[in-house]
């Protein structure tokens, strides 16, 4: 079970101690809406106290790291020192797979992964306790908050954490030496449950399958949510559907189904082999649409076809993008 | 409320003729659609125009000529669309919507030492009040025209530049960026007519009126042109709401509900294209 | 002003003479996987009113996100044009149950499409649509309509309005729209009793209550711009991930893009879709020249023209303070927060 203050406290700790002038800690702190946390970026030792941790913190930071080392080689002004980032374990594994697709440099980053046990989301942490909320504190395992009513509420966070949290092929730590690792015990140990959660792909036939997926799917307004969270998607200002000179005539802005399907099977395709399914994208979709449908199936099929597991090592270089002359083909 | 009319729809005019200006620029001359037959137009004022399958541009219209029913699009190929356009052959159709913007002032420039600045392509709106201001005699005290390029072979409007230097009250003076072996002419950025005697010994607009009170500026460029020129004038302190120009945006709709042509509390396709400078400095620095 | 009562139990009835009407009626309840949204329904208890406010904005309904603009046919004859619309353009509706802040919305838009050149297609889906407003009990922490000058219990640009309690509704018919339908209402209108005129007044007292905060924004109106280059406004652009979640969820964000779409060498069609100011691409000129480069210029010119631009042009703010952009943004940014530090930059 995990003491939030505790590794609040320790993370803080640790990078007082590394923090060098120059240097740009990427961490997370309280933001004016009760119940969402914030990421926090840092340029001075004495912002460092603004952190805090706790189960709130969904946000995979990752995501920002190749749009900072993009800007500072465009810039031709780089980091003064080292991009310093804290993150949970599934988070960890964007970054290193990050490094492993060359979007950001091994040598400037300093990765400082936190113990977790587990993150809520916003959404489910109201459903939990309630309804809407005015503040909220976490210990051990429980969420005390406090309703727009005055009223005083308590809830078990356990059953309630994200379904990433009890897949242990997500929830674990990357193959990094270099990082460091903030915990009471100073170990990783998985706290989820090994039970691993079935698919729609096990449950329901192709057909009712696809009926299932155009049915979420249709709820998609191309709000481009999903792309902008995700840290597999690094074109970023160069995204193919953004292209308004380039002459593809089936790529349209159309909120269609079809267009839609267009937009999300490219998505699919592009992120395929560097997806660490951390379920950014179904957390930030304005339409609730559960795109893990699609991710978490697409992280089984890499490991079954490839035994790629996006996000282990950063210098494995992606089975899918590889090719050996003479391989079996798939 | 449902027979309110539907600004997005584009009526039709046939290409009459066209003419390759220079390398980049063509003209077309298309007829007004019937719809269009008395829709009334300022100079300065643009027009939608749709190539139906490759989408709509701004264009600003160079000419209007409402006994011959013809407008006179000078359209330069910089884009996927232009450049579509600049395929069109006489005889076939293109959309048109408008006009849209708010066009020169034309009561402010009415009696007054006119003085038209044009680098390169923004000759082509600045067309529109050179043709309004020479069909209506009296309109203008003097009509001074700079006309700066880059090069001899990006000239455009040869034949109209030979009219205009014979109208009364008019002088025209053009001069490219760096010297070539077959021109006599003036040498150097168009804002040195601003400032400085010229190759053909003419004095500038300024001094018939060196109290700048019944004198005003049209200025359309690139934006490095525009630079150049405020700084020159600047450096005489010429009066800012004196001077108007003519500000190139992206635009979908070009009537102020697409947000795209939105820059500070403006909407260039309502409240511009043509803006004065006192204005543009209003402008939020992005621009 | 007339005011009566209506009773829950007799909802449907009334639901019943709407459909007769032949109206469809809209309102927020949960979709099968238990999402909050608007959606049709046929039956009262479908509607979940004491939730709060959907993400999902109103203005889907009057303004959908992509729309075919027209269709057309090159012939030898010269080109046809074909305007189209979505069907749902003619239906007749109900947007039942719009709080306050949503209410405004609506009449926001209204106001922006019709200055100028009015947008004659989204003016035909406000004529077929009738506003049924009610009073607002159940706010979300991230709301903010009393900041943007708005009560909870206002029924200003409503047809209809309703104030919520245990049993019953109170219902006011206030435009020529919303006495067009009363004959749905008559046969289940009962008389209002003698303290029913304090019901508004406690709700609008309990959910002031539940608010947050109230940010004094006269203090800044009409100033905002002056806060242009002042450094805050990095804090927010440094972890914005220009997702577009806050302008697609705004029920007054009017933006959208125009493209053009060829099926065959003669035909194709027009269509526009929302868009946003965040995204890159949105002041992207052909030259490759892009205005707006950043996106702490983007962000910026977002909160400009909801504060600022709007005010100088139509007199009014253009938010609501309904909340949405605060609930969806994913990684936390507040628009509460950006307001609190124009103020504290412009020392208000």
């Amino acid at each position: 079970m995990i003491n939030w203050s505790k590794i609040t406290e320790a993370t803080r700790h640790y990078l007082k101690s590394i923090f060098q002038p120059g240097d740009v800690i990427l961490s997370y702190t309280e933001s004016n809406t009760p119940g969402i946390m914030t990421p926090l970026v840092i340029r001075e030792a004495e912002a460092i106290d603004k952190i805090i941790l706790n189960p709130l913190c969904t946000q995979n930071l990752s995501v920002y790291l190749s749009e900072f080392f993009q800007q500072d080689i465009q810039s031709g002004n780089p980091a003064a020192g080292k991009w310093v980032v804290t993150v949970k374990p599934c988070d960890a594994r964007s970054v290193i797979q990050m490094i492993s697709d060359e979007q950001i440099a091994k040598d400037n980053l300093e990765m400082v992964v936190f113990d977790c046990d587990g993150t809520v989301t916003t959404k489910s942490l109201k459903n939990l306790l309630g309804g809407e909320i005015r503040s909220v504190k976490f210990e051990d395992h429980q969420a005390k908050g406090e309703t727009l009513a005055n009223k005083e509420v308590t809830a078990d966070l356990v059953g309630s954490y994200q379904t990433k949290c009890s897949d242990s092929a997500i929830c674990s730590l990357p193959d990094m030496h270099d990082y460091s690792f903030i915990s009471e015990s100073n170990r990783f140990v998985f706290h989820g449950s090994e039970k691993e959660n079935a698919l729609i792909q096990d449950t329901l036939s192709r057909e009712d399958c696809f009926q299932r997926v155009s049915e979420e799917l249709s709820k998609c307004i191309r709000c481009n949510a999903c792309r902008n969270v995700c840290p597999a998607c690094f074109c970023s200002d160069r995204c193919v559907m953004d292209k308004p000179k380039l002459a593809i005539p089936y790529i349209t802005k159309e909120i269609t189904l079809d267009q839609i399907f267009q937009y999300h099977l490219i998505r699919f395709y592009h992120v395929a082999p560097n997806c660490t399914a951390c379920g950014e994208c179904e957390r930030a979709c304005p339409q609730g649409i559960s795109l893990s449908i699609f991710y978490r199936y697409l992280h089984r099929l890499n490991k079954q076809l490839f035994g790629a597991e996006s996000g282990s090592s950063d210098s494995d270089k992606q089975k899918l993008l590889s090719y050996r002359f003479g391989e079996d083909l798939v | 409320m449902s027979n309110q009319p539907n600004h997005y729809l584009p009526s039709f005019g046939k290409i009459l003729e066209t003419k390759q200006e220079n390398s980049l620029i063509k003209s077309f001359l298309v007829s007004v659609p019937d719809t269009m037959q008395n829709t009334p137009v300022l100079p300065g004022q643009f027009f939608q125009l749709s190539l139906l399958g490759y989408g709509e541009v701004p264009i600003s219209l160079s000419e209007y000529n409402p006994e011959k029913k013809t407008y006179l699009f000078c359209i330069a190929n910089t884009g996927a669309i232009t450049s579509k356009i600049h395929q069109l052959s006489v005889g076939e159709e293109i959309g048109i919507r408008g006009p849209y913007g708010n066009g020169f002032p034309i009561a402010a420039l009415k009696g007054k030492n006119i003085i038209v600045v044009a680098g390169g392509i923004g000759l082509v709106p600045l067309r529109s009040i050179i043709h309004y201001s020479l069909t209506n005699p009296g309109y203008f005290t003097h009509l001074e025209i700079l006309f700066g390029t880059k090069s001899t072979s990006d000239f455009i409007y040869k034949e109209e530049i030979k009219q205009w230097r014979l109208k009364p009250d008019t002088t025209v003076k053009v001069t490219i960026d760096k010297a070539e072996k077959a021109w006599n002419g003036n040498v150097g950025f168009v804002t040195s007519f601003l400032q400085e005697n010229c190759a053909d010994h003419s004095e500038i607009l300024f001094s018939l009126d060196p109290s700048f009170e019944n004198t005003v500026i049209l200025v359309v460029g690139p934006p490095a042109m525009y630079k150049n020129v405020f700084r020159a004038l600047e450096k005489i302190e010429f009066p800012d709401k004196k001077v108007y120009l003519s500000l190139e945006n992206h635009m979908k709709c070009g009537i102020g509900k697409c947000g795209h042509c939105n820059c500070g509390e403006k909407y260039v396709c309502l409240d511009g294209p043509i803006f004065s400078w006192l204005e543009m400095k209003s402008l939020p620095k992005e621009y | 002003m007339d005011t009566n009562r209506i009773y829950k139990k007799d909802m449907n009835q009334v639901f019943s003479a709407l459909k007769k009407l032949g109206m469809a009626v809209i309102g927020q309840g949960f979709d099968e996987k238990q999402r909050l949204v608007f959606k049709e329904v046929n039956s009262f208890q479908e509607l979940a009113l004491q939730e709060i406010t959907p993400l999902q904005p109103v203005k889907s309904f009057l303004f959908p996100p992509t729309e075919t603009m027209f269709s057309y046919q090159k012939t030898e004859k010269g080109t046809r044009l074909t305007p189209e619309q979505e069907a749902g353009a003619s239906k007749k509706k109900i947007l039942f149950g719009l709080r306050p802040c949503d209410v405004h919305a609506i009449e926001y838009i209204q106001k922006f499409y019709n200055g100028n050149f009015p947008d004659q297609p989204i003016s035909h889906y406000i004529e077929n649509t009738i506003v049924v407003g009610i009073a607002c009990a159940t706010p979300s922490n991230a709301c903010f309509c009393t900041t943007m000058g708005i009560s909870p219990v206002s029924s200003s640009g409503a047809d209809i309005f309703l104030t919520p309690t245990d049993d019953f509704f109170l219902i006011e018919f206030l435009t020529e729209k919303g006495k067009s339908i009363q004959s749905a209402f008559a046969a289940s209108l009962k008389a209002s009793e003698a303290n029913d005129g304090n019901w508004k007044q406690k709700i609008e007292q309990s959910t002031i209550n539940s608010l947050l905060e109230k940010i004094d924004v006269e203090a800044i109106k009409g100033k905002v711009n002056q806060a242009y280059d002042k450094p805050f406004w990095k804090k927010y652009s440094d972890v914005c991930i220009a997702c577009g979640g806050c302008t697609f969820d705004c029920p007054t964000c009017t933006c959208f893009d125009v493209r053009d779409v060829m099926e065959s060498k003669s035909d194709g069609y027009r269509y526009r879709a929302w868009d946003s100011c965040s995204f890159a691409s949105f002041t992207l000129h052909a030259s490759g020249h892009n205005p707006r480069n950043s996106k702490l210029e983007r962000l910026r010119q977002r909160i400009m023209h909801k504060y600022h631009y709007t005010v100088a042009n139509m007199q009014t703010w253009s938010c609501t303070g309904c909340g949405r952009c605060i609930r969806v943004c994913p990684v936390g940014i507040n628009t509460r927060s950006i307001l609190k530090d124009i103020k504290e930059a412009l020392h208000e």
